[in-house]
Formats: C-alpha cells, sequence, structure tokens
C-alpha cells in the first residue's frame, strides 16, 4: 500500500473533523476520497501531507510515517490543491526554474509538452494567473518530475468545464504510471479514471472498494409487477433508495447477483412482470449512499 | 545547496527593498557624519533623527518580507509541499538577513568610522559590534514575529499590541508604587531594563524560530511571545537591592571601595540651602567619606533613608530625593585622595518633617555607590581645537555665536565615556573655571552604540563670559589664545554599597537655612 491511514482523528477545537478514520491505496491506483462538504476530504489529504498534525491515529506515506515526511518523500510527491498558495508575484517560469532543482527526476521534456498543452503564459506572473490556470500551473509543477504518488485535493472545483477536461486529460496521462489520490465532488468526471474509491462522512469510511467491484454490485433496479407494486416490510437491507409508484418499484441494489435478484423478488413481491436492472453510475451511487448514511445518522 | 537556492530566490525578488534599505543605511551614516561632534546644522538633526527611524522600518520591513515570502503559519503554502528542508529554508533567511542587512550596515558603519578619522581596527570593531547586537536584539525578534505572522499589517498590529502592552505594564507598576517613577529610572544601572527586554526577546526569538521552522507550531509560538510580553514589565517592580546586588557582582575592580567609609561629620557645621521642591523639606547631613584614593569619584546612584521614633515605630522609609535626577543627593571629587567632606542633601515630605522636628530620631540611609577612577586627562585649544584622545574620541572646539560660552563636542566610533568633567584652564597661571560634569552614567557590561548610528557624541558648552556680568570666571576670555579645555574622564570601576547609622539626631539642626527658619 502506497497510503496506510490507521484510526486517523483529529480535532479542531470542539469540532471533530476526522473520527477514526482508516483506509489504504493500493500503489498504482486512482484513488478517490468523495465526500460531503464537512466530510473530512481535504483534512485526510492534509494529515497525509503532514500539513497538519492528527489527534490521534497514524498513516504512512511512501511507507513512511506521515509525520515523519522529509524532503525525500516529498521528492516523489506531487501535490495539487484549489487552495494551493503559489507565490503570486513569481513569473510562471521562473518559479519552474526554482523548483526544478528540488526534483532530482525533473523531466524538462515533460515540463514544456505540459506548459504547452495548458498554454500557460511563462512570462505572466501567477497572481494574474485566472483560477483554472493556477490549478493548471500546479498541475505543471506537480508532474514534470513523474510523481511516485499524485495527489489531488478538489482539483476541478470552481473550474469551467474546458480547463476542466483540460485537467482531466493531463489526469488521464498520469494514471497507470502513477499512484493518485483525489478528493472530489466532480464524481461524473473521475469516473473513468478512479479505479478505488472510498466514501467518507463525517471523518468517517464509509467503505472502500475498487471501482470494478463497485460497479459490478451495485444496480439500479426497475421492477414491474402485475398489480400495484408496494415497499415490502421490512425491505432487504442491500435495497437502497426503495420507491414504489403505480406497478413499478425501484431500488439500488447493492449486492446485486442476477439470479438472487430474481428469486427475492418473486418470494417478496409476487408476480413480476419485468426487471431492469442498469449500472449505476458513480454519482448516483454516491448520493445514494451518502443518503443512506446519512438517515442512519438522523435514525 | 537548497539553502543557497532559496536565498537566490528571495534575493531575485527582494532586490528592490535590499537596495532602498542599502542606500537608506549609506545614507543614514553619511547624516551622522556631516553632522559631525556638534551635530550642526540644527536643522538636519531632527531629518536625520526621522530618517534612522525610517531606516530602521525598512530594515524591520526587509527581514519581515523575507521571512513571509515562505510564510510559516497555514497549510496552503506551495513550499509546504516541496522537497525544501526546513533547515535549509531557516539558514536560507537567517543568510539574507546576514548577508542584505548586515552587510551593508557593516560597511556603512566601517565608512563611517574611518571617514570620521578612527582607525580601521577601531571602527571594524565597533560596526561588527553594533551589527551583532543589531541582529540579536532587533532582528531576530522582529524574524520570529514575523514567522508567526502572514503579512506585514499583521507585524504592525501585533507590535503596536506589544508596545500597547508594555506600556501598560510599566504603568501599572508606577501606579502599585504610588505613582514614583520606575527604580532604575535616570540611574547608572537603568540599561538592565533594555538588557532585560532585549534577552527576553532573544530568548524568545531563540524558542520560537525553530520552534516555527521544525514544528511549525504557530499557537505555541505565539503563546509564547505573548508570555514574554507579559514578562516584560517585570523588571519594572523589582526592587533596587536586588538589581544593585546584580551591578555590584558586574564591578570591573570590586577590591577598589574596601577603604572607603561614610560617616555622620557634625563638625563640617550646616550648608546653606538650594532649591528645593514645593510642600517638601531639605535636611543637609554633614558626612565625611573617607579612604577615597587619587583622582576618584564617588557617585550616589541612590540613598533610602528610614527615621525611626522614640518606640521604635519607622515614620518615614524612602528615597533621600523626591525628585527624579541623577546625583541629586551628593558627588564626591577627590584629586589628592584621602577624605572629603560634603552634605548630603535629604529632602522630606513636610508632614514627615513636621513631624519629627522636634524628637529626636534614629537615621538609618542605605547607600549606592559607584566609584570612578580617572581614565584621562587631556587638554585641547578652545578655538578650531580637532584633537583624538583614546578615551574620548575625536573632539573638536569653537566658540558659539554670542562669544560667551566654549562649545565642546565629541564623536567616538562605538560607546563613548561614561563620565567627564570639562573645564577651561589657563596653563600659564594654573587658574581653572568651575568643572562641568558631563556624567550620564551607563553601568552597562557592554560598551556598544547601537542607535542611530555606530557613534557616539556629547557636547558640553563651558561658559567664560557673563554677558550680564554678575558673574566673574577666574578664566574669561582675556586670554583666550592661551586657555585650553581640560577634559578630565572618568571609568566606573566599582559599585558598592554602605550604611550610616546615626543613632539619635535632631533634624532641625540640620534642615535647610528656609526651613529652619518657620521651625524656629
Amino acid at each position: 500500500m502506497i497510503i496506510h491511514a490507521e484510526n486517523l482523528r483529529k480535532r479542531f477545537g470542539r469540532f471533530d473533523a476526522l473520527q477514526g478514520l482508516s483506509f489504504n491505496v493500493p500503489e498504482g491506483s486512482t484513488f478517490a476520497l468523495i465526500g460531503a462538504n464537512g466530510a473530512g476530504k481535504s483534512t485526510t489529504i492534509k494529515v497525509l501531507m503532514n500539513l497538519i498534525e492528527p489527534t490521534s491515529g497514524a498513516a504512512t506515506v511512501l511507507g513512511v510515517n506521515s509525520r515523519a515526511i522529509s524532503p525525500r518523500e516529498l521528492a516523489q510527491i506531487g501535490y495539487v490543491s484549489e487552495n494551493q498558495d503559489m507565490p503570486g508575484r513569481m513569473r510562471v517560469s521562473t518559479y519552474l526554474d526554482y523548483l526544478r532543482p528540488f526534483y532530482p527526476s525533473w523531466d524538462r521534456m515533460i515540463e514544456a509538452a505540459i506548459l504547452g498543452q495548458f498554454r500557460l503564459p511563462p512570462e505572466r506572473r501567477i497572481n494574474e494567473l485566472s483560477h483554472g490556470m493556477r490549478l493548471k500551473m500546479a498541475l505543471a509543477c506537480a508532474l514534470p518530475f513523474r510523481p511516485r504518488l499524485l495527489v489531488l485535493d478538489e482539483p476541478f472545483s470552481g473550474l469551467d468545464p474546458l480547463v476542466r477536461d483540460e485537467l482531466l486529460d493531463g489526469l488521464r496521462q498520469q494514471a497507470g504510471q502513477t499512484t493518485i489520490l483525489i478528493s472530489s465532488h466532480e464524481l461524473s468526471e473521475i469516473e473513468e479514471v478512479t479505479t478505488h474509491i472510498a466514501f467518507l462522512d463525517r471523518g468517517t469510511v464509509l467503505f472502500q472498494e475498487a471501482m470494478s467491484d463497485l460497479t459490478a454490485r451495485l444496480r439500479h433496479v426497475r421492477v414491474t409487477l402485475e398489480g400495484t407494486a408496494q415497499i415490502p416490510m421490512p425491505a432487504p437491507s442491500e435495497w437502497l433508495d426503495v420507491h414504489a409508484e403505480g406497478n413499478v418499484l425501484t431500488f439500488i441494489d447493492t449486492r446485486f447477483s442476477e439470479r438472487l435478484l430474481a428469486e427475492r423478488l418473486a418470494a417478496l413481491l409476487g408476480s413480476v412482470r419485468h426487471i431492469d436492472a442498469q449500472p449505476v453510475a458513480l454519482r448516483s451511487i454516491y448520493t445514494t449512499l451518502a443518503r443512506a448514511a446519512r438517515n442512519s445518522w438522523t435514525s | 545547496m537548497t539553502m543557497w537556492r532559496i536565498c537566490r530566490k528571495d534575493w531575485g525578488r527582494l532586490w528592490p527593498l535590499i537596495t532602498i534599505v542599502t542606500i537608506a543605511q549609506f545614507t543614514n551614516a553619511v547624516l551622522w557624519l556631516v553632522l559631525g561632534p556638534f551635530r550642526e546644522p540644527r536643522g538636519l538633526v531632527t531629518f536625520a533623527q526621522l530618517f534612522a527611524l525610517a531606516t530602521s522600518l525598512g530594515i524591520v520591513a526587509l527581514v519581515a518580507t523575507v521571512v513571509q515570502e515562505d510564510v510559516l503559519p497555514g497549510v496552503s503554502q506551495d513550499w509546504l509541499i516541496r522537497p525544501i528542508p526546513r533547515s535549509d529554508l531557516l539558514g536560507a533567511k537567517l543568510l539574507f538577513v546576514v548577508v542584505a542587512v548586515h552587510g551593508p550596515m557593516l560597511l556603512a558603519d566601517l565608512a563611517h568610522g574611518i571617514t570620521a578619522g578612527f582607525a580601521f581596527r577601531e571602527s571594524l570593531a565597533a560596526a561588527l559590534g553594533r551589527s551583532v547586537f543589531m541582529l540579536l536584539i532587533f532582528e531576530l525578534p522582529v524574524f520570529a514575529l514575523a514567522a508567526t505572522t502572514r503579512t506585514l499589517v499583521q507585524i504592525a498590529a501585533a507590535a503596536v499590541g506589544i508596545w500597547l502592552v508594555v506600556v501598560a505594564g510599566v504603568i501599572i507598576g508606577i501606579v502599585a508604587r504610588g505613582g514614583a517613577p520606575p527604580v532604575f529610572a535616570a540611574s547608572g544601572i537603568q540599561w538592565m531594563t533594555p538588557a532585560f527586554w532585549s534577552l527576553l526577546a532573544l530568548a524568545t526569538a531563540a524558542a520560537v524560530i525553530p520552534l516555527q521552522y521544525v514544528r511549525r507550531a504557530t499557537s505555541q509560538s505565539r503563546g509564547l511571545i505573548a508570555g514574554a510580553v507579559l514578562l516584560a514589565p517585570l523588571l519594572s517592580v523589582s526592587p533596587w537591592g536586588a538589581a544593585f546586588s546584580v551591578q555590584r557582582a558586574l564591578s570591573p575592580t570590586p577590591a577598589a571601595a574596601q577603604r572607603i567609609a561614610i560617616a555622620f561629620d557634625p563638625g563640617l557645621g550646616r550648608s546653606p540651602a538650594g532649591p528645593i521642591p514645593a510642600s517638601t523639606t531639605a535636611v543637609l547631613l554633614p558626612l565625611r567619606i573617607s579612604g577615597l584614593a587619587p583622582n576618584s569619584v564617588v557617585m550616589n546612584d541612590r540613598a533610602e533613608v528610614r527615621l525611626v521614633g522614640p518606640h521604635g515605630v519607622t515614620i518615614f522609609h524612602g528615597r533621600t530625593t523626591a525628585t527624579l535626577g541623577y546625583g541629586d543627593d551628593f558627588t564626591v571629587r577627590t584629586t589628592s585622595g584621602g577624605d572629603v567632606r560634603t552634605h548630603q542633601r535629604i529632602v522630606l515630605p513636610e508632614k514627615v518633617y513636621e513631624h519629627v522636628r522636634t524628637m529626636p530620631v534614629h537615621m538609618e540611609i542605605d547607600y549606592s555607590l559607584t566609584l570612578f577612577l580617572i581614565e584621562a586627562v587631556n587638554t585641547m585649544p578652545v578655538t578650531n581645537g580637532d584633537g583624538r584622545f583614546s578615551a574620548l574620541g575625536r573632539c573638536a572646539t569653537k566658540m558659539d555665536e554670542e562669544g560667551d560660552d566654549i562649545e565642546v563636542g565629541c564623536v567616538n566610533v562605538g560607546a563613548g565615556p561614561t563620565c567627564i568633567f570639562l573645564t577651561l584652564e589657563d596653563p600659564t597661571t594654573g587658574t581653572r573655571n568651575p568643572e562641568t560634569p558631563l556624567c550620564d552614567p551607563d553601568y552597562a557590561p557592554y560598551r556598544v552604540h547601537v542607535y542611530p548610528d555606530v557613534m557616539s557624541q556629547l557636547t558640553s558648552a563651558l561658559r567664560f563670559r557673563d554677558p550680564q556680568g554678575l558673574t566673574r570666571y577666574p578664566v574669561d576670555g582675556l586670554r583666550l589664545a592661551a586657555t585650553r579645555v581640560r577634559l578630565t574622564s572618568y571609568r566606573p570601576v566599582v559599585h558598592f554599597s554602605r550604611r550610616l547609622v546615626i543613632a539619635d539626631i535632631h533634624l532641625s539642626d540640620w534642615a535647610t537655612n528656609a526651613a529652619a527658619d518657620t521651625i524656629h
């Protein structure tokens, strides 16, 4: 595991931002941290990057305790954040000139390619760049040294679609070559590059899973019955977001198996006219699970 | 290499500010050089003072800006996720301060000293002393403050806050003492207050800077600074005795005062009254100070008197002078050594005097004294004199515009003399005018001149003619060509304490004439 977080807790005053958070990021994966605002995504990343100290628990990054991350590890980590404060009065080229010697593996060809791809003006001061351009600049400073780990904290926040696509292009090129840890709200954008996912809610990991497993076991099921549909009481625990309207029952099946589903529907609902099970988009997975989590919290 | 890269980046970013501060430092040196030993033209003095202040602020801005180029508080700074060793970052910032601030400062001070006529070695020593001092007590604290803030505005706000707290602490101390000024004020040990503040600032900086650069523990660092600020007024409420004990321990020649004694000497008789403050009564106590070495001066740094009534009740306990000022009690000076008789002025509140005037009282006086020994005697012409003296520096003389005073001005690279006596003498006849003491005792164990420049300066005017004709001077203007200015400089050699106990004394016997008249 390139990242291993164990029971991380972080308290800000009386607010518990992280409440025993644990997860593992396999090497070579593109790992997405997903959660609502305040779920603890950015705090988790800041703890991993040793920007803040955890109240308790521990994490290892590149095999090193996050509290002891040294320049040796930082030389292998690319980091991009929506709130990254780069030296605003420096020019793009000057800052790249400054950074280059700190990274032994810095590749000027990659740098030139990224600058060209992102159309970053070398003579422009960083504080004269737009928000999107600044994020591109951050990525341009994070990729040329071929990082072993690329950490992206809400990289698409506040970007127009064009810039988002350009950033995603840059990201796609990295996927597979490097481990990527990304936190984002833009689920549809990261869906195609994500290999693993962790759902965060109120400072804990609800679950983490490989995307392939997740998409395989979750289905949006639409059941057409002979008669009027009624939600079975109690509904199976693996069914989420259950709705009944007319003779149609819809739900998200979180343990989908085509054979078992047919048998169970027959047992619970009787005569079934038609079953339609479609893969669920990451956005729907997220909203369904988040809603379920919220309901469980409130109950 | 990393340190050098960061330093080069900061240099590239801040060169306009470096240039401005460098020019300001050299201009400051030129201004004080032009003003010379007489600080003329007068109109330029105010400008030079303001310019020195602006230069200091420029240094603050440069130090703070270079630290805040890589801000420490916060979690969003880009440098935090770069492979930059914190030790290299700190080293780069310190290197920058030394090179960009102290390089020009050292050169300007060195050039100032050499141009003013001092040798390279002594100019370099003074310039290095000032530079190290400035770094330790001024720039490192600024550095620490900058390391715990994000912007210059925050530093300015913090500085104002610190100043307000320290001033409030000092005022609370004065109020707690019933309105009495700080115990060290107007005494030779007043250096202890700025020294304590400087040490406190340095110690805080020494703790905060590594704490910030290694752990980025901003809350703890700010707590340390706040704690130090709250401690700052502490010295102003500390007792004189404890502070003078420290000063005693720092005496250069502790054994030099072993034979000196103070005794009550009624045989000296009464002395005429001098001016005394309203609502007070002065007693002029006859004293004999014995065991003095030749060419010595004894200064009374402070004397505390206790009056005890017939039944053992303390009637009064306080300083022997009500006013704030150095040497109000007495100063003893002798060339031949041995015994000196003098009157000590003791100012009592009128109510106290009224209470004790008809009864015998037991009197105890605790003296804190300093013995000075002669350092050098120098003479020079009264006009157009230009001499270079080891204890004084470079001195010049001239006639004032009214033609009744000889003005003497001295500049020295580094600290100036502690105490000198000046007079006009006629070497052919041996006559001398009354001496003018120029003593601003500073018993600090270090001799560095820090502000506004590397040179210390003193001026004095020696009168030889009274335009009204009321006073006649032994050395007057008739033989000016033959007249010399005589400068006698003294250095403190030992600080010591003595106690005088008078078992039974009627204060009315020694009250000033005016006070005695109203009583009897």
